[in-house]
């Protein structure tokens, strides 16, 4: 599996300026979160888009190391968004941002490729915590998530070629997950180190996105046909703006 | 009672074994109703064989002239006679021959076998079929015109052994009074019913030993009819499709219109479920934001009237997330509930020294629980969390649901210090607003604590849909009451006050 990006860690670690994308529509908050992202001193906001239309074009230019994305977008959606930059960005992480703490919104944008994701209401230094977390190649994953992944590892997977599994310990993770442990505590459990909690959930996230891959942009272009707006193509081809 | 229906052709049997099933038998119904006045007349539909020279054979059999003790010009005299045919051996065969002066008409078993109006010619029937053991009826309504008057009647009957039955026109004859209704179906005289008299013996006074034209009628002896078969039964029949039919179309009505107002009431939960989120929530987050920002320009301290109110806005859209799960049709199942109570626990306490442990079922079978019992059921489970934090002085809670035939059992056990039941006196009014909302939805809530060994509070909830009658009577009773807004505020009023703990 995908170990974290060893110039990512650097960053982390070192002093240098970690470059943020951000997609968000109301032009109010996009200029609220600039503020505050930029108020850690270690943040910069490289690239804010209004839509995920500008998004798949700007974004994979400007390079950026982590992209915040917010769920609700005016056409397509942010999670249809994230699969498209997850296509052309593979190695960036892309955290959704969202207003409720919907599990089955913040699931599907997993499921999409998302790395991680946050509530708008959240403080200020938590989102800073995010942000630090997902680029050390943490997986935030609560119960109710685990209770999703592990549900849908029971469904037959989107695209037949894309047999996953988790393996025993992976599902016995999500198990003691699902059951209300803290990674510590899942760590003291079963005799592993906090890291390794860690790197096994980040795993399952990648299986995640390996076995749902097609079936949640799918899924996203069969309700935004629905809705009028004409079907984005298959997420795999390049789109047709880039 | 016997009823009895002549049924030459099988085919009413047939229309009648129809009109017992359901539908078609409303329509079908109709026509039957009509089959046995049709087919009473069947009988006399057969050619009639006058015989030209009367055979002296032909009045064998025959009784006496009988008639009413005194006679009259225009007269109208009922004769009725019974008989029995024994058990085991019944008639198969026929033969009545018959005459009066002036008219008569004739009755087997209530079936009409037919009439005369020729004093002098003598009708016999010839009647095919089986007449079943027991009791029968003979009736004779004959008609004086004027002068003399009398009826001749001879009845052969064959048993299926060979053996004879005959029956006479005698004094055992009762004649009935012209003010009885169903007289010719009556099995057994009416003691008011005087025996008949005799007018002459056969072949005496002015009516003949030989009769001057004999008619040949060939008829059916009446069958038993099926209990559906009875006119009484078939308007019965009829009656009860109609009534089955209307209460039917009714209840479709009902279903069609309830499950209409079911789906609009879904759709304007979703509404405004999606116009909360929409507009509330964005708009409220954007304004936390902005308070954020001015947070970090100004650098206050923590606990300023800045940071409260940050704190603020970060409760309300907490309870927005609530407001608006509960609202939200698409999660009005088991799994969704489960799913959500457990975050809502983890949520609450993890700003708590209280870990939060769960033991619930891997598989759980798909569900519908719906809103009433969803928000009761989360509220009373919120309350239960509430307490725990406020009171128990727990290390560790465990939300445990279980599903039992039917029922779902969701407990929440800590180890904290616990209480005597009988001095719970902080704790009273969670304890009673946790039963209130389960009496809501018809479950139960049971609190077991002693003093040092945690507190157990278990909630026992039916899952069992209401039957179909009673859900009607309930969609209506609830329809009634408009969405209980009052109720609603009252809620969020209270979740503000029990929240802090949670959200810091």
């Amino acid at each position: 599996m995908k170990a974290v990006p060893k110039n990512i860690s650097a960053k982390i670690t070192g002093d240098s300026v970690i470059k943020v994308a951000l997609v968000e529509d109301q032009k109010d908050l996009c200029r609220s979160w600039v503020q505050i992202i930029e108020s850690f001193g270690r943040f910069k906001c490289i690239c804010t888009c209004a839509s995920a239309e500008e998004a798949v074009v700007d974004i994979p230019n400007a390079h950026p190391d982590v992209i915040l994305m917010d769920i609700r977008l005016p056409r397509m959606s942010g999670i249809e968004c994230t699969s498209r930059l997850k296509e052309l960005l593979p190695e960036t992480p892309v955290v959704i941002l969202t207003v409720l703490d919907d599990d089955e919104l913040i699931f599907r944008a997993l499921e999409a490729g998302a790395d991680g994701y946050l509530l708008k209401r959240s403080k200020p230094t938590d989102l800073c915590e995010a942000l630090l977390d997902v680029l050390d190649g943490g997986a935030p994953m609560s119960s109710s998530i685990a209770w999703r992944v592990v549900r849908s590892f029971r469904r037959p997977p989107a695209n037949p070629r894309n047999k996953t599994h988790l393996s025993s310990r992976e599902i016995e993770v999500l198990g003691l997950l699902s059951r209300g442990l803290s990674n510590k505590e899942i760590a003291d459990q079963i005799s592993l180190s906090v890291e390794t909690v860690r790197s096994y959930l980040k795993t399952i996230y990648e299986k995640l996105h390996v076995h749902c891959r097609t079936e949640a942009v799918m899924r996203y272009a069969a309700d935004r046909s629905a809705k009028t707006v004409p079907a984005p193509g298959n997420p795999r081809e390049k789109p047709s703006t880039a | 009672m016997n009823f009895y229906l002549p049924n030459p052709s099988g085919v009413p049997r047939k229309f009648l074994r129809r009109a017992a099933s359901f539908f078609l038998g409303f329509a079908v119904g109709l026509v039957s109703l009509r089959s046995p006045a049709a087919t009473l007349n069947v009988a006399s539909n057969y050619p009639a064989i006058y015989v030209a020279k009367p055979d002296p054979e032909l009045t064998n059999g025959l009784g006496f002239w009988i008639w009413d003790s005194v006679t009259l010009n225009k007269q109208t005299v009922r004769m009725w006679h019974n008989f029995e045919v024994p058990k085991g051996n019944p008639v198969v065969h026929a033969e009545l021959r018959i005459a009066a002066d002036n008219a008569f008409k004739v009755w087997l078993d209530g079936q009409e076998l037919g009439s005369g109006s020729d004093w002098r010619t003598l009708s016999i029937y010839h009647l095919e079929g089986t007449l079943q053991p027991g009791l029968h009826a003979l009736a004779v309504e004959g008609f004086n015109d004027n002068d003399q008057a009398g009826m001749i009647l001879g009845l052969r009957l064959e048993e299926a052994n060979g053996q004879l039955i005959r029956i006479h026109s005698d004094l055992t004859w009762h004649i009935v009074p012209n003010t009885d209704n169903h007289w010719e179906t009556a099995l057994r005289p009416a003691s008011d019913w005087p025996n008949a008299s005799v007018a002459t013996n056969f072949g005496r006074m002015a009516w003949w030993s030989i009769p001057t034209s004999v008619l040949h009628i060939r008829g059916y002896l009446p069958q038993p009819i099926s209990i559906w078969q009875n006119r009484n039964f078939q308007i019965g029949l009829l009656v009860g499709c109609a009534v089955f039919v209307s209460v039917c179309i009714y209840l479709l009505i009902q279903l069609v219109s309830q499950s209409k107002a079911h789906y609009l009431v879904q759709a304007e939960r979703d509404r405004i479920a999606r116009d909360i989120h929409d507009d509330l929530g964005s708009k409220l987050t954007q304004l936390l934001l902005a308070g954020e920002v001015a947070q970090i320009e100004s650098a206050p301290a923590r606990g300023t009237p800045l940071a409260q109110m940050c704190d603020g806005a970060r409760n309300i859209l907490a309870t927005i997330d609530e407001v608006v799960w509960i609202v939200n049709s698409q999660h009005d199942n088991l799994e969704d509930f489960v799913i959500y109570v457990c975050k809502y626990a983890q949520n609450f306490l993890e700003s708590s020294p209280i870990r939060c442990r769960f033991n619930v079922p891997q598989e759980l079978p798909r569900k519908n629980l719906s809103e009433l019992t969803r928000r009761n059921l989360f509220l009373a489970m919120k309350e239960a969390l509430n307490n725990a934090v406020k009171y128990s002085g727990a290390s560790e809670l465990t939300v445990r649901i279980e599903l039992k035939s039917s029922r779902l059992n969701v407990v929440v056990a800590d180890n904290g210090r616990g209480f005597d039941s009988g001095h719970a006196d902080q704790m009273r009014n969670g304890l009673t607003n946790m039963k209130l909302r389960m009496a809501e939805i018809g479950g139960d809530c049971r609190v077991v604590s002693r003093v040092g060994e945690g507190c157990r509070v278990s909630f026992l909830v039916p899952l069992k849909q209401p039957s179909f009658f009673k859900s009607l009577f309930q969609s209506r009773k609830r329809q009634d009451t408009p969405i209980g807004l009052e109720e609603y505020r009252e809620e969020t009023t209270s979740s503000d006050k029990t929240i802090p703990e949670s959200s810091v």
